[in-house]
């Protein structure tokens, strides 16, 4: 199994930034597009820590989290994606209610 | 005969003694029960006390919260020798201290934990949504209706925790007049 262990604060961000990388550092289309998104298709299983992290905004999680959701799919994200996290439960329940909203297909829209 | 009448002193000593010591008895289990029930009286108020400031200061780190998500959203939150950036990390801790006070008093009333927790997670999300901007051509104008679902979500809160707040508030009358 070709697995991938992305360590968030680590390697992204401690406090990560808002929707779109024109929003500045630290987004979360950057981190779909620059880190999720390639180890999704690259692996066979995807591991986010994420624990370490002061916060995670709603439009972070929406943007990098749901709309890969959207992108590849329910199938491949309960196959490949396991998020840990632990010392934030709003942010956990945040992250499975973007997931479903985007799979069932009323995300929220984002403002563009 | 002064055998019988020994014996009929010790039975009657006997008899004085068991009496006095039930009395003494008795009193002691009153007063302990009294006690006990004093003590709980007592935690009970205490646990009252510490939930009615758990909420106000949840309330508190809330209303924190919501000035500077506007304020970040409105790009006007430059303190002297704090730009921007540490004003969003700021911000985020001060969402991180609101999400702990949530679990502070889920702890505190359990029967009520799931509740608790889904509208800190609402006010939350609500308040981060388009949170946050990163410079002033982003910022939104004072008239953006995003402003107006800021202030709902936070009144929504702030109603459910008065909610807790008073159905405290009325056990604990009832507790009271129980009593």
């Amino acid at each position: 199994v070709k697995r991938r262990r992305i360590k968030f604060a680590k390697e992204f961000a401690d406090c990560p930034g808002g929707r779109y990388r024109r929003y500045g550092q630290f987004s979360g289309e950057a981190f779909r597009e620059d880190f999720l998104k390639p180890a999704i298709d690259s692996n066979d299983e995807v591991i986010v820590e994420m624990d370490g992290v002061i916060g995670f905004p709603a439009s972070f999680l929406d943007e990098a989290f749901g709309i890969l959701a959207e992108q590849v799919g329910g199938d491949v994200i309960n196959r490949k994606l396991k998020i840990e996290l632990t010392d934030n439960r709003v942010a956990r329940a945040q992250i499975d209610d973007c997931i479903r909203k985007h799979l069932e297909g009323e995300g929220n829209i984002p403002v563009s | 005969m002064i055998a019988a009448q020994v014996s009929a002193q010790v039975a009657s000593g006997w008899a004085d003694f068991t009496r006095s010591d039930v009395i003494a008895g008795l009193a002691l289990l009153v007063s302990l029960a009294a006690l006990l029930v004093n003590r709980a009286d007592r935690k009970h108020e205490l646990h009252l006390g510490e939930i009615l400031t758990a909420i106000r200061e949840l309330e508190a780190i809330c209303h924190d919260c919501l000035r500077r998500v506007e304020a970040v959203l409105l790009f006007r939150c430059h303190a002297p020798n704090n730009d921007h950036i540490d004003c969003h990390r700021q911000t985020t801790l001060k969402l991180s201290d609101a999400i702990a006070q949530g679990e502070r008093l889920e702890n505190l009333i359990p029967c009520l934990a799931k509740e608790i927790f889904r509208s800190i997670k609402d006010w939350h999300t609500t308040l981060t949504m388009d949170y946050p901007i990163s410079s002033e051509e982003e910022a939104l104008l004072l008239s953006d209706p995003r402003f107006t679902y800021l202030h709902n979500a936070q009144r929504t809160l702030d109603n459910f925790l008065s909610e807790i707040r008073s159905g405290c508030l009325s056990r604990q009358i009832k507790f009271w007049k129980s009593r």
